[in-house]
């Protein structure tokens, strides 16, 4: 019965699992997923959500509602739906295959919205979680992945695949809510671990480890049953399962491979999200359905269930009986951390929540604010440094004790004229000279020459500040660096007269903002900044460094 | 079963499991190899009673061995595992109930080998109603309890 099943697997198979054309790939991925482009923000990271077995594109709306609340809205839902196809084991091109295209689409919209990297964060649920692994293999996918969070997703298969149980299940209920007999999903849900592969006769391979640096979180639903008696509690029967799947495999996204192949450096976190019912419930909802000869088997369950030495273990992967079947799948429908609820428990999305703001961290891990120290304290150029003499520009006058605006703290001078590009700049020793960083952007400081007779125009005194500091130089997320303005006129924006030109950029795109604001909103850990050309848009960038000027040891 | 399906969908498998659990149990039987097939796999299939209604005698058993705050005499009339350790307080909680009076002609059987009685627990749990459901579960030539709780 089985072998005549795996050949349809195989043969399936190799008619199914190769990489089919591109028209035939776009002709099956006809689901109704959000579209790329919908409500693409440079402020939100896209998380694209993945459903499980049987189900469609509405079926983790509310999850995606539910965590971009609990990350303070700095995501941004996508939902990928497979639900035609959503009967095929996770492998298959029209499951991941349709899944990469779309990560793609969804990373591509993203950074024409907002440039920088294209990274999208993925959140699937049971089967899910495996479609997002095989959708890695594609090339297309490779570095667009951020990271991954999974619910209840079987890494090392499920007792409802491939046993015994679940052929007589199958044959009994018909119809794909279990997976057809010797269907490659049916063949491929089998228990595996230590990169024994997937269940022999499925063609499908084991889905491979993402890339080190995108990390994964896997959320195991975990149900505890209470015995109870009354009021009162006797005991606990700790199921190690949500259900369906055991929560061992729900975390072995490592197991299952053997441990030589396991990545090196990545970040793995594994999570519980925990909950109990009671005998109680169970027992009222299997006499509320009228149980058939259902309640004397799975009541018996209830008696003989032994929660030491594994016992249970042995039994949902040895002897997993029609009774003991019954009694999961009641406790699965009362438990709130089941695997079809564990995607609205609490706990789970607090869970999801906290590894979505560990992603987002780590992908926009906010501006870094760093100082550039040309000059010594004596005077001299600093290690890494060199001084090179300036041109001419007509003398440097800095006898006026203005601090640089880019300095926030000791003898760094503002000098004119402004030509001279002398807005941080140090005494050199011996006095006769002032050594100014013109470039932020190299390793050179110029040495500029006093106007008029020697010292007359040095400092007189400490550098004197006023107003809020402006770092000589920003990188921007998208690649582009920026120098702070230093006088000079420049043409007003077309939008709005009332902006200036802060900094000048190296894609020939200037940093506007109202004249006398601060320049830069610092409202958040990430610094943004409008940039654009003098006529046209202006674009709201990030902030990715900022360099100040400061005095070396 | 559901595979990451939808709550309806997963009710309705379940409502498919419940009718078929029965003809499933029976098929059981052809398939096994090396795993046994549930105690009573055979009553269960039909739904007939195969056990005679709970008597005065055995009602009278279940209470006093229930109530008697004794583990091992809890575990004779209590349907749970052998090695199950009970929580610490429970044998002395179930003996806080006094006494059950159960009401045999209110037994009713839920399948062959599972039924259900009334009962009115002689100092019942504060702000609990002293009439109580039972579930009974056959086992070996006996019912022992599985569950009790009172009525709302």
């Amino acid at each position: 019965m089985r072998l005549p099943g795996a050949l349809t697997a195989l043969l399936l198979a190799a008619g199914l699992l190769t990489v089919p054309s591109a028209a035939a790939r776009a002709a099956g991925c006809s689901g109704n997923s959000t579209k790329p482009s919908a409500n693409q923000s440079a402020g939100r990271r896209p998380v694209i959500f993945v459903h499980g077995w049987t189900a469609d594109g509405n079926a983790l709306t509310g999850t995606g509602k539910a965590l971009a609340e609990r990350t303070g809205k700095r995501i941004q839902p996508f939902y990928f739906d497979y639900g035609t196809n959503s009967t095929t084991w996770a492998a298959h091109v029209l499951v991941a295959g349709c899944l990469a295209d779309y990560i793609a689409a969804v990373s591509d919209a993203f950074a024409k919205k907002r440039g920088g990297d294209r990274k999208v964060v993925l959140v699937g649920h049971s089967m899910g979680g495996l479609a997002s692994l095989y959708a890695a293999r594609d090339v297309k996918t490779t570095d667009r992945i951020g990271g991954l969070v999974t619910f209840d997703t079987p890494y090392l298969g499920s007792p409802f695949g491939n046993t015994r149980v679940a052929e007589i299940l199958q044959r009994s209920v018909g119809g794909k809510l279990i997976p057809p007999i010797g269907s490659d999903a049916q063949v491929c849900l089998g228990q595996h671990r230590d990169g024994a592969g997937p269940a022999k006769g499925c063609a499908g391979v084991l889905p491979p480890f993402l890339p080190v640096a995108a990390g994964v979180t896997t959320i195991a639903g975990d149900i505890t049953v209470k015995r109870t008696f009354g009021p009162f509690h006797v005991y606990d029967v700790p199921l190690s399962s949500d259900g369906i799947v055991s929560v061992d495999s729900q975390h072995g996204y490592l197991q299952m491979r053997r441990k030589a192949d396991w990545p090196k450096g990545q970040k793995i976190r594994l999570r519980n999200a925990t909950c109990t019912t009671t005998n109680d419930s169970m027992i009222r909802t299997l006499t509320a359905a009228g149980g058939g000869g259902a309640i004397g088997a799975t009541l018996e369950i209830i008696a003989e269930l032994k929660v030491d030495e594994n016992a249970l273990d042995g039994l949902l992967a040895d002897r997993l009986t029609p009774a003991l079947v019954v009694y999961l799948g009641v406790a699965a429908m009362t438990a709130e951390c089941s695997h079809t609820k564990v995607t609205s428990h609490g706990g789970a999305l607090d869970q999801a929540a906290e590894a979505l703001k560990e992603y987002l961290d780590l992908l926009d891990p906010g501006t870094t604010v760093r100082d550039l120290k040309p000059v010594t304290s004596a005077g001299r150029v600093a290690p890494g440094w060199t001084a090179v003499d300036a041109p001419d520009a007509g003398g440097l006058d800095c006898s006026f004790n203005s601090a640089s605006p880019s300095a926030r703290k000791g003898d760094i001078y503002y000098c004119s004229p402004s030509a001279a590009a002398a807005d941080a700049c140090w005494v050199e020793a011996g006095g006769d000279s002032m050594l100014c960083l013109q470039d932020p952007m190299g390793r050179t400081v110029a040495r500029l020459w006093m106007e008029g007779s020697v010292g007359a125009m040095q400092p007189s005194g400490p550098a004197r500040y006023s107003g809020t500091p402006l770092p000589i130089r920003l990188d921007l997320d998208s690649g582009t660096r920026c120098r702070l303005r230093n006088g000079g006129s420049w043409d007003a924006q077309e939008s709005d007269p009332d902006l200036a030109g802060f900094y000048r950029c190296d894609n020939g795109e200037a940093v506007w903002a109202k004249q006398n604001s601060p320049g830069i909103d610092r409202s958040s850990k990430t610094w943004t900044v409008r940039t654009g050309k003098a006529t046209g848009g202006l674009t709201k960038r990030k902030v990715r460094t900022a360099y100040y000027v400061a005095t070396a040891d | 079963m559901p595979f990451g399906l939808s709550r309806r969908a997963g009710w309705l498998a379940l409502a498919g499991v419940f009718l078929l659990t029965g003809l499933a149990v029976a098929g059981w039987t052809v398939f096994r190899d090396s795993e046994k097939p549930p105690a009573a796999a055979s009553n269960t299939a039909t739904g007939t009673p195969s056990a005679q209604p709970l008597d005065s005698p055995r009602a009278a058993a279940l209470s006093e061995q229930l109530t008697s705050g004794d583990e091992a005499r809890i575990r004779a009339v209590l349907a749970m595992p052998s090695g199950q350790a009970l929580e610490p307080a429970a044998a002395e909680q179930l003996a806080s109930l006094g006494s059950i009076s159960f009401d045999l002609a209110t037994f009713t059987y839920l399948d062959g080998r599972t039924a259900q009685v009334q009962g009115t627990v002689a100092t019942p749990p504060a702000a609990t109603s002293p009439r109580w459901t039972f579930t009974l579960l056959h086992v070996g030539d006996e019912w022992k309890l599985v569950d009790g709780r009172p009525n709302a």
